[in-house]
C-alpha cells in the first residue's frame, strides 16, 4: 500500500512537473514567437519610415511598411502562422490603444468645442451622403449581373 | 549610473499607473459595449475616455502626463498599422470577378467621402485646425492619424471624428441599403468598410464572413487611396 502510494505520488509529481514544465516551455515559447513577429512588424515599419525618408512621398512611414509587408504575404502561400497571431492580438485589441488619444477630445480648445455642432453636422451628412452615394453607384455598375 | 536607474525606474512608476488607468477605463467600456449587446453607441471609447478625463481633471492631471505616461500604448499604433497587411493579404487573394466595380467604388467612394466632409467645413466656416482633422474621417484611425499628421490636423480630433463617423456610418447604412435596394453582402460590407472603417467592419463580420471580408478590403484599400490622394486635395480647400 505505501509502495502504490509511493508510485502514486510518484507519478504525479512527474506528471506535474511535466505539465509544469510543458506549461512554461509553452508560455516561453508563445512570448519569443510575440517578441519576434512584433519585432518583424517593427521593422517594416522602420523599412517604411526609410522608404519614406528616401523618395520623400506624402505617405505615412507604417503605411509604407504595410504596403511593403503586403508584398511577400500576398506571394507566399502559407502566412506565417505566429505573424498571423500576433497581428490579430493587436487589430483586435486595437481600440484600447486609441484610448490616450481619445481622452485628448476632452482637453480640446475653447475653439474646438464651440464648432462641435458643425462638426457633428458635417460628419453625419457627409457619411450619409457618402454611402447613399456609394450604393447608387454599386447599383449602377451592376445593374446588368 | 544608479541616480540614472532610479530615475528611469520612479518614471515607470509614475507612469505605469496611467497605462493602467487607460487599461482599466477601456475594460469598464468594454464590459457596458457587451452587456449593452455590442450597441454602437455604448463603444467602448465612447464610454472609457470621458471616465479618465473625470479622473484627470479630479486629480488635478494635464492630459500631456497623461498622454506621455501611455506612450507604450501609442507606439504600439505604427506596428498594429503594419498588421493590417495580414487580413488584407488574405482577402486580396480572394477576389474574384468584381474587381471591376470594387475598384471604382473604393476610388470614388474614397474621394467623395473626403470631398463631402471638406466642402460641408468650408460652407460651414470651421477652422483650418478642424478642416484639417476631418478630411480622413472615413479612414481607419491608425492610417487616418497618420494622415492627419502629416497634414498637420489635432491628431485628439480626427480620433473623435473617425469613431463618431463609424458609429453614425453603421446606424444609417441599413436604411440607406433598404431604401437603393442593395441586397448582396459582398456590396454591403465594401460599403460599410470605405465609409465606417474597422467598426463598420466589425458591424459587417456580424453580417457574414464575406461580407466581413469585404468590408476588410474596402477599408485597407480606402486608407491607402486617401493617403495618396489627400495631401493634394486638402490643398484646394485651404486657398
Amino acid at each position: 500500500m505505501a509502495t502504490a502510494r509511493t508510485q502514486h505520488a510518484g507519478l504525479g509529481a512527474g506528471y506535474l512537473y511535466t505539465a509544469d514544465r510543458t506549461g512554461t516551455v509553452a508560455i516561453i515559447t508563445q512570448g519569443l514567437k510575440f517578441a519576434f513577429a512584433l519585432w518583424i512588424l517593427v521593422g517594416f515599419q522602420w523599412l517604411g519610415e526609410w522608404v519614406v525618408w528616401l523618395i520623400g512621398g506624402p505617405i505615412h512611414g507604417p503605411l509604407m511598411g504595410m504596403l511593403l509587408l503586403l508584398i511577400p504575404l500576398t506571394i507566399a502561400d502559407h502566412p506565417l502562422a505566429f505573424l498571423h497571431r500576433t497581428s490579430n492580438l493587436l487589430i483586435q485589441n486595437l481600440s484600447l490603444m486609441f484610448m490616450p488619444i481619445a481622452v485628448g477630445a476632452f482637453f480640446l480648445s475653447r475653439e474646438i468645442y464651440q464648432q462641435f455642432p458643425a462638426i457633428l453636422l458635417i460628419i453625419v451628412l457627409s457619411t450619409c451622403g457618402v454611402i447613399l452615394f456609394m450604393a447608387l453607384l454599386i447599383r449602377g455598375l451592376t445593374k446588368d449581373d | 549610473m544608479i541616480s540614472l536607474l532610479q530615475q528611469q525606474w520612479l518614471q515607470i512608476i509614475s507612469s505605469s499607473w496611467l497605462v493602467g488607468l487607460s487599461i482599466a477605463g477601456f475594460a469598464v467600456g468594454l464590459w457596458v459595449y457587451r452587456r449593452g449587446g455590442g450597441n454602437a453607441l455604448l463603444h467602448p471609447l465612447l464610454i472609457g475616455a470621458p471616465i479618465i478625463a473625470g479622473i484627470l481633471y479630479m486629480n488635478g492631471l494635464g492630459f500631456e502626463v497623461y498622454y506621455e505616461g501611455n506612450g507604450g500604448l501609442s507606439w504600439l499604433l505604427g506596428p498594429t498599422t503594419v498588421a493590417l497587411a495580414v487580413p488584407l493579404s488574405q482577402q486580396l487573394r480572394k477576389l474574384p470577378a468584381v474587381l471591376g466595380t470594387l475598384s471604382v467604388t473604393v476610388l470614388m467612394g474614397g474621394f467623395v467621402a473626403s470631398v463631402l466632409a471638406l466642402s460641408l467645413a468650408v460652407l460651414l466656416g470651421t477652422s483650418e485646425p478642424v478642416l484639417l482633422s476631418i478630411a480622413a474621417k472615413s479612414v481607419t484611425t491608425p492610417i487616418a492619424m497618420g494622415i492627419t499628421q502629416q497634414l498637420g490636423g489635432l491628431l485628439t480630433l480626427i480620433t473623435m471624428v473617425v469613431l463618431l463617423t463609424g458609429i453614425i456610418g453603421i446606424i444609417v447604412a441599413q436604411a440607406i441599403f433598404r431604401l437603393t435596394g442593395i441586397v448582396d453582402e459582398r456590396w454591403q460590407g465594401l460599403i460599410l468598410g470605405i465609409a465606417c472603417h474597422a467598426i463598420g467592419t466589425a458591424k459587417a463580420f456580424e453580417k457574414s464572413q464575406r461580407c466581413g471580408a469585404f468590408s476588410t478590403i474596402g477599408m485597407g484599400l480606402n486608407g491607402i487611396w486617401s493617403s495618396a490622394f489627400l495631401p493634394s486635395l486638402i490643398g484646394l480647400f485651404l486657398a
